[in-house]
């Protein structure tokens, strides 16, 4: 149901990879929308598919089946050629800036090159346009003539940004962005993120393995468990009603700094880890860990359920936990 | 919780160069861990949390020069150990395990014959022993189908089964004292919690010391009786956790607290810490956090703060504790 004020949209997008001949299911029937200037945060453990989607996403990957729409235009039917202008639009930042990122190239060079692909500008508009972009993400001009390894973790991460920003993008996937960091530059780069988000009206599908994270930056919050949307809610609803018992486990899960007076907490244990996604379980892929499941979970798949205001719910159990 | 220190620490240093600067990882540092004991060591990266502890098993890598007045490890004086006793230290006396299990195991070795070969290069156990010990051990750190998986290799595991292997090697020789190099940083949240959950559980059945090395105070607050933390190679506080979460003391244990994001903060406004952390390039003079720290005064830049006790158990290097407990509130 492509939505007029998204600025991206998965109908029913699954995507297989094939590796020795074996089908990975690694996205099955995903459907969400981000709306203009809103963030959507994709939450999952290892195998959940949420770099995946969001590869799918900005047409770094082809979908298998469904479609991709984005701003009225269906980017997995569209030819590199036509794809090209798009992905000006579309930009992702790594949770590995270094990786990214050329050792050879200096910090300016890097910036510089996606606009040189574009053809953007002329040269002397571009060295102006860097120096700009560095002092946005708070770095010194001087950085530009740095290497990467000149710099450190938090300070690579806002070079990555900068040059996702080179091209006006409108759209933003941010993989995983502050998870490498140290705790006290995470929010330093959540708080650059926040503020360029309502500055350029950017939108973005925020992926991260850290439900504090998520609740702090997103609107709506799309909870996924072996490639499937097992809940999703926006965050304040999500938050206040945790329904699917995957992502209730995810919320116990947390570590909280205990309050004064408050003892340490006993570590709640989740049976087994996430299944091969090879070989997923029949029915609610979930069942084989899920604390509350009945006979009927292994056997039977459950349906995307509405249980309260644009909250969804894939569980057997949701209404009468709800 | 005995009083008797297992391990004592007085007067740590390590250098190392990097090209033609030299780089002062650790910067004096002073600490004791208690039989049965589980010490937290917090910090950033390149607070010195890792080379502290590896600098006292001989295992910094590269050209480092470690200087310690003291290390006494129960009857041994670790600086005078020859490079083979501390291994036979390390392994028997003092397990080790790593953020990332693959560094760590062998890979074209099964696991079981693995975790045997802990015992039998320490001649703990014959090899008829260690084989059944192996099995019992497997079966211990939650490894189905022990006999089975056995004679698989490391790559025919997941991460959490991966540490879980890495445990059992650490235990084999039931060492009085685990160190744990950030053990479950590069797990998911449901498997670290298996695995704190796992190592709470032998701590209490084997009454092991547990050093654990984190960058998490959720992790640290929770798993430790006391927490240590580092920055720029030196400890700026230490406490029980109570005490610790109480009343934090250093500015920048104060800063890190509130830079965690936890569920509740959305449309709170962030706090961050300024600045990065320090390179350190020379052995400090002055407070290293004074250049990011909002109750930085002239001493500060002129003065190296001492770790001193604030309270009976709670030390903090800090010439300004006492005020800044008050004016954080």
């Amino acid at each position: 149901m492509p939505d007029s004020d998204a600025i991206l949209t998965f109908d029913r997008v699954s995507k297989d990879f094939v590796v020795r001949r074996r089908v990975l299911h690694a996205v099955n029937q995903v459907s969400f929308s981000i709306p203009v200037g809103k963030t959507v945060g994709l939450v999952g453990e290892s195998g959940s598919g949420k770099s995946t989607i969001g590869r799918l996403g900005i047409g770094l990957l082809p979908a298998t089946a469904g479609q991709v729409v984005f701003k009225g235009q269906d980017i997995t039917r569209l030819k590199p050629n036509a794809l090209r202008p798009l992905r000006q639009s579309m930009q992702i930042i790594f949770q590995d800036p270094q990786a990214s990122l050329s050792p050879r190239m200096t910090v300016g060079d890097a910036i510089e090159d996606a606009m040189n692909i574009h053809g953007m500008g002329t040269p002397q508009q571009r060295k102006r346009r860097v120096e700009e972009l560095l002092e946005r993400v708070g770095l010194p001009v001087s950085a530009a003539d740095a290497y990467p390894f000149e710099l450190s973790g938090g300070q690579l991460q806002r070079v990555g940004i900068a040059r996702a920003l080179s091209l006006n993008p409108e759209l933003v996937v941010c993989d995983e962005p502050v998870s490498a960091l140290d705790v006290s530059i995470q929010i330093q780069i959540i708080q650059l993120l926040q503020d360029l988000q309502r500055e350029y009206h950017l939108s973005y599908l925020f992926i991260s393995h850290n439900l504090a994270v998520v609740e702090y930056l997103s609107d709506v919050v799309v909870v996924l468990y072996l490639g499937q949307i097992v809940e999703q809610a926006p965050v304040e609803e999500l938050f206040r009603r945790a329904t699917h018992p995957y992502t209730r486990v995810l919320m116990d899960s947390i570590l909280r700094v205990p309050q004064p007076g408050e003892s340490a907490r006993r570590f709640t244990v989740l049976k087994g880890e996430v299944p091969s996604p090879f070989s997923p379980p029949s029915g609610c892929p979930f069942h084989t860990r899920c604390p509350v499941a009945i006979d009927r979970c292994s056997k039977e798949v459950p349906e995307l359920t509405l249980i309260g205001p644009d909250h969804w719910v894939k569980c057997h159990l949701a209404e009468s936990a709800s | 919780m005995a009083d008797q220190p297992l391990l004592t620490v007085e007067s740590l240093y390590t250098r190392f160069k990097r090209g033609t600067d030299t780089i002062y990882a650790v910067n004096g540092v002073s600490f004791s861990v208690s039989a049965g004991e589980v010490v937290g060591v917090v910090g950033e990266s390149g607070s010195g949390k890792s080379v502290t502890m590896m600098s006292l098993l001989g295992l910094v890598r590269g050209r480092a020069t470690v200087d310690v007045k003291r290390a006494t490890f129960k009857k041994w004086e670790l600086p005078r150990l020859t490079p083979r006793q501390l291994e036979d230290i390390r392994g028997r006396e003092i397990g080790v395990i790593f953020q990332d299990p693959m560094t760590s195991l062998n890979p074209v070795m099964r696991v079981g014959d693995q975790v045997m070969e802990a015992m039998l290069a320490h001649q703990y156990a014959t090899p008829r022993a260690a084989f059944n010990r192996t099995l019992d051990l497997l079966r211990e750190v939650g490894i189905p189908d022990a006999v089975q998986r056995f004679r698989n290799y490391p790559h025919e595991f997941s991460g959490g089964m991966r540490q879980r292997i890495m445990i059992a090697m650490a235990i084999a020789c039931e060492p009085d004292l685990l160190i744990a190099d950030e053990p479950t940083t590069a797990l998911d949240v449901t498997v670290q919690m298996q695995i704190l959950a796992l190592l709470q559980e032998l701590r209490e059945r084997r009454h092991m010391s547990i050093v654990i090395i984190t960058h998490d105070f959720g992790v640290a607050t929770n798993f430790c009786d006391r927490i240590l933390v580092m920055y720029a190679g030196r400890i700026v506080e230490s406490a029980a956790v109570a005490e610790f979460v109480a009343q934090p003391a250093h500015p920048y244990t104060i800063g890190l607290r509130s830079s965690i994001l936890e569920i509740g903060s959305r449309g709170r406004p962030l706090s961050p810490i300024p600045g990065l952390p320090p390179t350190v390039t020379e052995p400090p003079k002055n407070c290293s956090f004074a250049p990011r720290c909002p109750y930085a005064i002239d001493r500060c830049r002129e003065e190296l703060p001492e770790l001193r006790v604030l309270s009976p158990g709670h030390e903090v290097a800090c010439h300004r504790a006492e005020e800044v407990i008050s004016l954080a509130g």
